[in-house]
């Protein structure tokens, strides 16, 4: 053998070697990974996941979903029925500046310890406690003390009478006393709640997993285990559906809905939205201070065609002040018809024979379609006599005391979340010195929103409500659009009925 | 002189880092109306900013950072509500995989054809290799990585589309990076995981500066191909792969190398795109929720580690230049 063949060889040797290394390596590691879910295992691909294990750190539906598995609040709001549902609570009672809470009997942390009051009150504190980083505490302030006189009793002291405490109490996680003394500083890193599902890990940016709870005093789920992993790109959630390569998604985006439903191994399920859009006046600014003015945009703007031609007819036009969905919604008010015509007669009306030059403010990117929307707007105003200049901001620059909350922005597009009652727009938006969001002023609609706050009885404040938001549509503070749907995507074989609430949870899931 | 240079570096970041905390404050937006949401009154934003220190003047903020800095404290994070470093190191490690790995794609590809180019001048390999080069620098990578989980994800699901590896494969950290973990532990399994969960990203990372390389090599090595010191090596009688490998290339090279070192700047603000695209959780993602939630402790924080890492590269490229040509000293 001479030196040349004998390197020749070698070096076809290594080739050859290398090549057959790589193929035997790479080839099963393509090999397709297994479909769908299991009874053992959903995943779910999800584009909000919590940011950190402090269950207090954040006020984002998904998030409290997530963290429901392991953690239980004492009330949750059935939409179904509108009215809540006892979760650890198993009966309350207003009255005057007291809520009695009694909770169930015989419910059990992970760690065995019986659900006690002292566990809802430390609870409660540690919400309140910023310090510890918790963006929850707002929802007690008006709360002075929390008496616990017997184990199963929490007696809450309100500073005035707070018929919509129970609001307040949704999604509150009550957590275990002694857990977080024993962990200390630590205690975050061990979840221990009453939830159907065990904490099993947590890694930011990769996976937030759950483990079935088999002593679960509410029943065992059917899935054994839970796996959420925060995926924000649209395209990525569904290319991970459409593969297998996970169970459940959610914001699926509209366009995509006629194609997924043909897809043979996924289904599509919607369901209205708790989110409200609304294009909102500031009345401090003019021309909106002028309600003949505000009576021609609601005139001017076509909700219905908004949601048929740019959401695809997957969205719910408002008819009234609130989604009909909404508590307080009164199915005797009507939305402004659409007509231009009408619009330009009160522009005139109102001093602008020759129409007005207003700016309509939005921040594109936040919500669906929004530049389209904002856009359409501007172009059916225009035939209602408004000369709409179209400014899109960013997100922090339009939301902040710079824009929508410091009452910067005279005329915008916004979304309003979690509307499940007409009480949190009211509220928020319209009643005199909450918010400078509309600087809108009503001795009258105030007095109904008090009255409204003061009153448990349900019938009687949906009455309030209702005299309120008769108020706003002949005041129109505001153009009502629509609530779009909440569109989620799953494998053929997961069965969930979906919530209105944004949380995905898989304790009442089932897999075939 | 190493030392020297390291000094050096000091006013550099310090002048990083006033400047990021300059602009992180004079842009609008606030931490607290982010972070306590829709229903947030205006009193809960103060209580909230008091308890953070925001409320303090700005010149008293920034030499609370610096000074704190100067003992490695960085603060806790707003959003996060941890450690600043903490949640910076323990991405650190994915950022530095992907970006070495992306690297790795792009000499292995750009480097042949960029050679092949400049030996097979105005032939068609020559103009097949230019237009894909032109082709390559000119993607989006926003817009490559959507294809590639359209297609190589969604449609074939050849590769998975998000994370850095799959459920239930998790290695136990040693270095932090999965692929040297995993091998170090002999978890072949999480090891391909770890592969698969790479390719897509370090692709659609490694496209643009692939391009770019190709481009520069094929004309150096023209360049060098008509030097005397060429003609002498032919002449000496060595095969043609000796001349271009060994002669030519090496020298062609420095060019390169110059052009990569630089390029990794690129290639790290690449990363901030191809991490949020795919959902892979190292530094670049953590840069963009860190600025949207205006998280100003751990924005600086990042962004001073970005200068860190453009200044330790250009340090390693003079470095290895010395290698490359023994005539260059530091």
């Amino acid at each position: 053998m001479n030196k040349s063949t004998r390197g020749m060889s070698r070096r076809q040797f290594l080739k050859n070697s290398a090549a057959a290394a790589i193929g035997a390596a790479v080839a099963p590691a393509f090999v397709r990974d297994a479909f769908a879910a299991t009874r053992d295992r959903v995943t779910i691909y999800h584009s909000s996941v919590a940011d950190n294990m402090n269950p207090y750190k954040h006020s984002s539906s998904p998030i409290y979903g997530q963290w429901q598995h392991v953690f239980e609040p004492l009330v949750e709001y059935n939409y179904k029925k509108k009215d809540y549902d006892g979760i650890l609570a198993d009966s309350w009672q207003f009255d005057g500046k007291r809520w009695v809470i009694k909770l169930k009997k015989g419910i059990k942390f992970h760690n065995g310890a019986p659900l006690t009051a002292k566990d809802v009150a430390f609870s409660i504190e540690r919400m309140k406690d910023e310090k510890s980083g918790s963006l929850q505490g707002s929802n007690f302030k008006d709360v002075t003390e929390i008496q616990t006189p017997d184990d199963l009793t929490a007696i809450f002291i309100t500073k005035q009478p707070l018929a919509i405490f129970l609001d307040r109490l949704e999604n509150r996680f009550i957590i275990n006393k002694a857990a977080v003394e024993k962990y200390g500083a630590e205690w975050e890193q061990h979840p221990i709640g009453t939830g159907a599902y065990r904490f099993v890990s947590y890694q930011r940016g990769g996976n937030f997993v759950f483990t079935r709870n088999d002593d679960y005093w509410g029943g065992k789920a059917n899935v054994k285990e839970a796996v959420f992993k925060k995926v924000t790109e649209d395209a990525a959630r569904l290319a991970a559906l459409e593969s297998g390569q996970c169970d459940f998604i959610n914001n699926v985006p509209v366009h995509e809905v006629a194609r997924l439903e043909k897809h043979p191994r996924v289904k599509v399920d919607k369901v209205e939205g708790l989110r409200m859009f609304l294009l909102a006046f500031n009345v401090a600014y003019k021309p909106f201070d002028n309600k003949l003015v505000r009576q021609a945009a609601n005139y001017a703007v076509d909700a219905d065609s908004i949601v048929k031609n740019i959401f695809e007819g997957i969205g719910y036009a408002n008819h009234g002040p609130v989604g009909s969905n909404v508590v307080g919604a009164d199915p005797k008010l009507k939305r402004y018809p659409y007509d231009p015509k009408k619009s330009q007669e009160l522009l005139a009306a109102a001093g602008y024979p020759n129409g007005c030059d207003i700016k309509l403010y939005y921040s594109a990117g936040r919500y669906p379609k929004d530049t389209e929307v904002c856009q359409v707007v501007a172009a059916q105003m225009a035939k209602g006599g408004f000369r709409v200049d179209v400014v899109s901001q960013e997100w922090a620059t339009f939301w902040e005391t710079t824009g929508v909350n410091g009452g910067k922005l005279p005329f915008y597009y916004i979304g309003r979340g979690s509307l499940t009652d007409a009480d949190t727009l009211y509220d928020q938006y319209f009643r005199t010195g909450t918010t400078k969001r509309t600087n809108y002023s009503n001795p009258e609609f105030d007095k109904l929103v008090e009255e409204e706050q003061k009153t448990p009885d349900m019938k009687k404040r949906t009455a309030f409500l209702q005299q309120a938001g008769k108020i706003l549509m002949d005041e129109v503070p505001y153009i009502p659009l629509y609530n779009l749907a909440d569109i989620y995507a799953m494998a053929k074989n997961v069965n969930w009925k979906i919530r209105p609430d944004e949380k995905v949870l898989t304790w009442d899931m089932a897999v075939k | 002189m190493i030392g020297r240079r390291l000094i050096g570096a000091i006013p550099v970041l310090l002048g990083i880092s006033f400047i990021v905390f300059l602009l992180m404050h004079l842009a609008p937006g606030d931490p607290v109306y982010l972070l306590l949401g829709e229903n947030a009154t205006p009193e809960d934003v103060a209580r909230v900013r008091h308890e953070w220190g925001l409320d303090e003047p700005l010149a008293m903020q920034y030499w609370q950072f610096i000074s704190r800095a100067m003992v490695g404290d960085f603060g806790r994070s707003l959003k996060f509500g941890e450690p600043v470093m903490k949640l910076v190191l323990e991405r650190l490690p994915a950022t530095i995989e992907l970006a070495t790995i992306s690297l790795i794609v792009a000499i292995l590809i750009s480097i042949p054809i960029g050679v092949y180019s400049a030996v097979k001048r105005d032939t068609l390999v020559d103009h097949a290799g230019t237009s894909m080069a032109l082709i390559g620098v000119s993607l989006p990578n926003f817009w490559l990585g959507i294809m590639l989980i359209y297609f190589l994800g969604g449609r074939w699901n050849l590769l998975p589309v998000a994370g850095r590896i799959e459920y239930g494969l998790e290695v136990q950290a040693i270095t932090g990076f999965y692929l040297l973990d995993s091998l170090l532990m002999g978890n072949m399994a999480a090891f391909w995981s770890a592969v698969k969960h790479l390719l897509m990203p370090a692709i659609t990372l490694g496209t643009a500066l692939a391009a770019i390389v190709t481009r520069i090599t094929r004309s150096s090595v023209l360049e060098m191909m008509r030097q005397d010191y060429v003609m002498t090596a032919r002449a000496k009688g060595l095969s043609e792969r000796a001349v271009i490998w060994r002669h030519i290339l090496r020298n062609a090279l420095i060019t390169v190398v110059t052009i990569l070192g630089l390029q990794l700047g690129a290639l790290l603000n690449g990363s901030v795109i191809t991490e949020t695209v795919f959902s892979y959780p190292g530094i670049g993602d953590l840069l963009i929720q860190s600025i949207s939630a205006r998280d100003y402790r751990l924005t600086q924080v990042l962004i001073l580690f970005f200068g860190v890492i453009y200044f330790a590269v250009n340090l390693l490229v003079d470095v290895v230049y010395t290698f490359i040509d023994p005539r260059i000293k530091l």
